[in-house]
C-alpha cells in the first residue's frame, strides 16, 4: 500500500523526519511527501488529486490543542472527514488519515506508518 | 438566490457511464454561495471523477444561466464528450442550448430560492408565484413559509411557534402575527384575502416576460 503524507512545517513534518531516523524503511512506503505551512490550508481537491498517486493518504499536523494556527489541525479533521465520506460514496477504495505528531510524540505516526 | 444540493454520487456516475472525457462545469453565481456548484465544487468532483478513471476536467462560468457567459467556452465545450453542469436548472438548459452537440448532465438538484440563515443552512423564502402579497403579512410570505400557504390566519395546529406540518420549522403565522404585533398593524390582519390567483403562478403554463422598450 503506498503512502502519501501532507506534514505541516511546525510538527507534522519535523515528526516525519524524525520518524524517518527511527525507522528508515518507512521511505520504501511513502511516495508523495508535501510540506505545508499548516494542515489549515489543504483543501478537499488537494488531497483528493494527491490520491490519484497513492493509496492512502496521511494529513501529519500539530496536536489540536497545541496547534501553532489555532485551528489549522480542526480544520484538517473537518476536511478529512469530509473527504472520507466523498470517498465512501464514490466507493473508491482510497483512505484518508489525521494523525497528530511531532518529534515527541511519534506513536500515532509510527502505528500508522510503520507496517 | 437558488439553492442547490449534489446529485448522489452513484446518479452521477451512473448517467456518466457511457462517457470519459467529462468537463465538470460550475456556476459562480447562486449555486456557489450555497457551496453546491461552485468552482470549489467542480473542482473536487472533477478530482473524484479522476479517481474514477474518467478523463475530467473542472471549469468555472461566471453564471451559466445567461449565453454571453458561456460563449468563451465554445472551444473548450467541444473538446468533451460530456458536461457535468453544477448549475442549478436553468444553467444546465442554457447550457445544453448554446453546446446542442454535447450531452449536458445535471450534477445538481435545484431545491429552492431562499436565503442563508446560518453558515450552511439555507431556507425557503420564495416560490415565484408571480404576485407577491408579502407586504400584507409584515414580509413574511405565507404562501411560501406556511406549509398551508394559508392567507387568513393560522390552521390553529402549531404549537410553542412551530409548523404542524414539519415541527422542525417556524410557524408562518406565529412569525406574521410577531412581525405585525411589533409594526403596530395586528389590525390589518382582520382584512379578509381573497383567494390567490394562481395564474402568473408555474401552475399556469411556462412563464415569459417580455419588455418590448429594452428588445432588440
Amino acid at each position: 500500500m503506498s503512502l502519501g503524507i501532507i506534514g505541516c512545517e511546525r510538527s507534522g513534518f519535523p515528526a516525519l523526519c524524525a520518524l524517518g531516523k527511527e525507522e528508515p524503511e518507512i521511505w520504501d512506503r511513502i511516495v508523495e511527501v508535501f510540506p505545508v505551512p499548516c494542515l489549515g490550508g489543504v483543501d478537499e481537491e488537494t488531497i483528493l488529486r494527491i490520491l490519484l498517486r497513492c493509496d492512502t493518504l496521511l494529513l501529519v499536523g500539530c496536536p489540536p490543542a497545541s496547534c501553532r494556527n489555532a485551528w489549522g489541525s480542526t480544520l484538517a479533521e473537518k476536511r478529512v472527514a469530509r473527504v472520507s465520506q466523498l470517498l465512501e460514496e464514490a466507493e473508491i477504495p482510497k483512505r484518508v488519515f489525521c494523525v497528530f505528531a511531532n518529534p515527541n510524540r511519534l506513536g500515532e505516526l509510527k502505528a500508522r506508518v510503520v507496517v | 438566490m437558488i439553492v442547490g444540493e449534489r446529485k448522489p454520487l452513484r446518479e452521477i456516475l451512473e448517467s456518466l457511464s457511457p462517457y470519459r472525457e467529462v468537463l465538470v462545469l460550475g456556476c459562480g453565481a447562486c449555486v456557489t454561495v450555497c457551496l453546491a456548484g461552485g468552482e470549489k465544487e467542480a473542482r473536487e468532483v472533477a478530482a473524484l471523477l479522476r479517481l474514477k478513471g474518467f478523463a475530467a476536467e473542472a471549469a468555472s462560468v461566471e453564471r451559466q444561466c445567461e449565453w454571453e457567459f458561456l460563449v468563451p467556452l465554445r472551444e473548450k465545450v467541444p473538446a468533451f464528450q460530456a458536461v457535468l453542469s453544477l448549475a442549478c436548472g436553468v444553467g444546465v438548459q442554457t447550457l445544453s442550448e448554446v453546446f446542442p452537440g454535447i450531452p449536458v448532465l445535471p450534477g445538481l438538484n435545484t431545491s429552492f430560492m431562499g436565503a442563508p440563515l446560518a453558515q450552511g443552512v439555507w431556507e425557503e423564502r420564495c416560490i415565484g408565484c408571480g404576485e407577491c402579497i408579502v407586504h400584507r403579512f409584515g414580509g413574511i410570505c405565507p404562501v411560501a413559509r406556511c406549509a398551508k400557504n394559508l392567507l387568513n390566519g393560522p390552521c390553529g395546529g402549531s404549537k410553542n411557534g412551530r409548523c404542524e406540518v414539519r415541527p422542525d420549522r417556524d410557524c408562518a403565522w406565529q412569525l406574521i402575527y410577531d412581525r405585525m404585533k411589533a409594526l403596530g398593524r395586528l389590525e390589518e390582519l382582520f382584512v379578509i384575502q381573497p383567494p390567490k390567483n394562481w395564474g402568473p403562478s408555474r401552475f399556469g403554463a411556462q412563464r415569459k416576460i417580455v419588455r418590448e422598450d429594452v428588445r432588440r
